[in-house]
């Protein structure tokens, strides 16, 4: 049952992101819901488990806006992945540590993004982006994880053991 | 560190990983439809995005009538219940008036591009990333929609699709950053490539360059397609030069280009079946 929710929950973010994206969005910045709870998720649960969503992630992204299929699902994968690993290096699960691992996770992805835009398309200036759109999109997505953390946290861990600290 | 080298884990990551390479690179074999995965999800998400959609458009209008009326109280504090309810009345019939008008100019595009046959649709949902300006639209195979169709709104150019699901075409529009078109300058038909750029698709706008120094451009002069590339047919509106330089070699004008769509607020649009 924990999974069908954490599904839903994982479509509800996706849907989120695309239908409601430019309203909640400040200065052109838009927060990416699905990052928000891949990373909740992958803090909260194993470390299979965390690839397992944040490969479902991608892949749904891939499926919905993607161009190359498989892009997506490898950031989303690897993102998951290193955010669990680093939950396994300070093995304290807050809302300050998550919010600061997918402050660095979204920092990455769209640094990634940016990159392969000036690779493929020879399009945008790298240091521009980075404090015009990578920085502040990182930081409104820690805040938005901030928010969500309890309720994805909850959400994602096993009955047995909610209510404990990890 | 080696145990990990050898766990099983890290064998099926692996796997997953070459696996996904592997269809990255499949993947960039285009197609003219979306893949049936990709059209399934597409097909099933894209009425809950609709409705998702049309929430932001409540909520948007909700805020948006708040932040009036508490203005309109500072300035106004004698204002009766009448004249609220009269205004709300205007409001919705100037919303009513509004959207007539959008679908009366989509529907005089029609008779502007009769060669074309022409689809009405509604975008659903926008791409939320900051590197991209594409957005998905409700019409897709079974509304006669292939890839790379031409997307216009009364206002002008919009972009193509670039993907077609059952029920749902993703749009790429002009000023995203993979977008490129040929273009002529309407008043003295001198011709240049609009372009999308990532700096500039945040203000709406997009680039216009490979504009001779010969050419007699002036700002405020109209930019439409030129029929040149293979996508867009020739004399579609794009928009307005808004500022003009010399480039950094001194070879070209270029120049931004103010679009003639409004890109934040689009919501109806037309898409010419330019293969039909």
């Amino acid at each position: 049952m924990r999974h069908v929710w954490k599904t839903l929950v994982l479509l509800l973010a996706l849907v989120i992101d695309s239908a409601l994206g430019s309203y909640i969005g400040i200065l052109d910045i838009s927060p990416s819901f699905l990052l928000v709870t891949v990373i909740a998720m992958a803090m909260a649960g194993e470390f299979a488990e965390a690839g397992i969503y944040g490969l479902a992630a991608g892949v749904l992204w891939d499926l919905l806006w993607g161009r190359t299929f498989g892009f997506y699902s490898l950031l989303y994968l690897y993102a998951a992945l290193g955010a669990r690993a680093f939950l396994e290096m300070v093995y304290k699960n807050t809302p300050v540590i998550t919010a600061g691992i997918t402050f660095a996770a979204s920092l990455l992805c769209e640094a990634v993004l940016c990159l392969v835009n000036f690779t493929i398309w020879g399009q945008g200036n790298f240091w521009y982006d980075l404090f015009r759109y990578i920085i502040p999109t990182a930081a409104y997505t820690a805040i938005v994880q901030m928010l969500l953390f309890f309720p994805i946290t909850r959400l994602s861990r096993p009955k047995e053991e909610r209510g404990t600290r990890l | 560190m080696s145990n990990f080298f050898k766990s099983k884990f890290f064998i099926i990551l692996a796997i997953v990983t070459v696996v996904i390479l592997i269809l990255m690179a499949v993947s960039t074999i285009t197609t003219d439809r979306a893949n049936p995965a990709g059209d399934a999800v597409g097909t099933v998400m894209s009425p809950v995005q609709r409705v998702f959609r049309s929430i932001g458009d409540a909520t948007g209008n909700f805020f948006g009538r708040f932040r009036s009326n508490a203005s309109y109280r500072e300035e106004n504090e004698q204002l009766s219940a009448r004249v609220a309810q009269l205004e709300e009345e205007t409001r919705e019939l100037n919303a009513l008036r509004n959207e007539n008008e959008r679908l009366r100019g989509l529907l005089s595009l029609g008779e502007t591009y009769t060669e074309y046959e022409m689809v009405g649709a509604r975008v659903i949902a926008k791409d939320p990333g900051a590197w991209y300006s594409a957005f998905k639209i409700d019409k897709g195979t079974t509304s006669g929609i292939r890839k790379n169709d031409v997307v216009m709104t009364s206002a002008g150019l919009v972009g193509y699709v670039y993907e077609v699901g059952t029920t749902w075409s993703n749009v790429v529009s002009v000023i995203d950053s993979r977008s490129a078109a040929g273009c002529v300058i309407e008043r003295t038909g001198d011709t240049a490539v609009v372009e999308g750029s990532v700096e500039l698709m945040n203000e709406g706008n997009c680039h216009l360059l490979y504009l001779s120094r010969d050419a007699g451009v002036a700002v405020g002069d109209f930019v439409e397609t030129s029929g040149l590339g293979g996508i867009y047919p020739e004399g579609l509106l794009i928009g307005k030069i808004k500022t003009l330089s010399v480039d950094s070699q001194g070879l070209y004008y270029e120049a931004v280009v103010e679009p003639a769509v409004d890109f934040e607020r689009i919501s109806e649009v037309m898409v010419i079946k330019t293969e039909a």
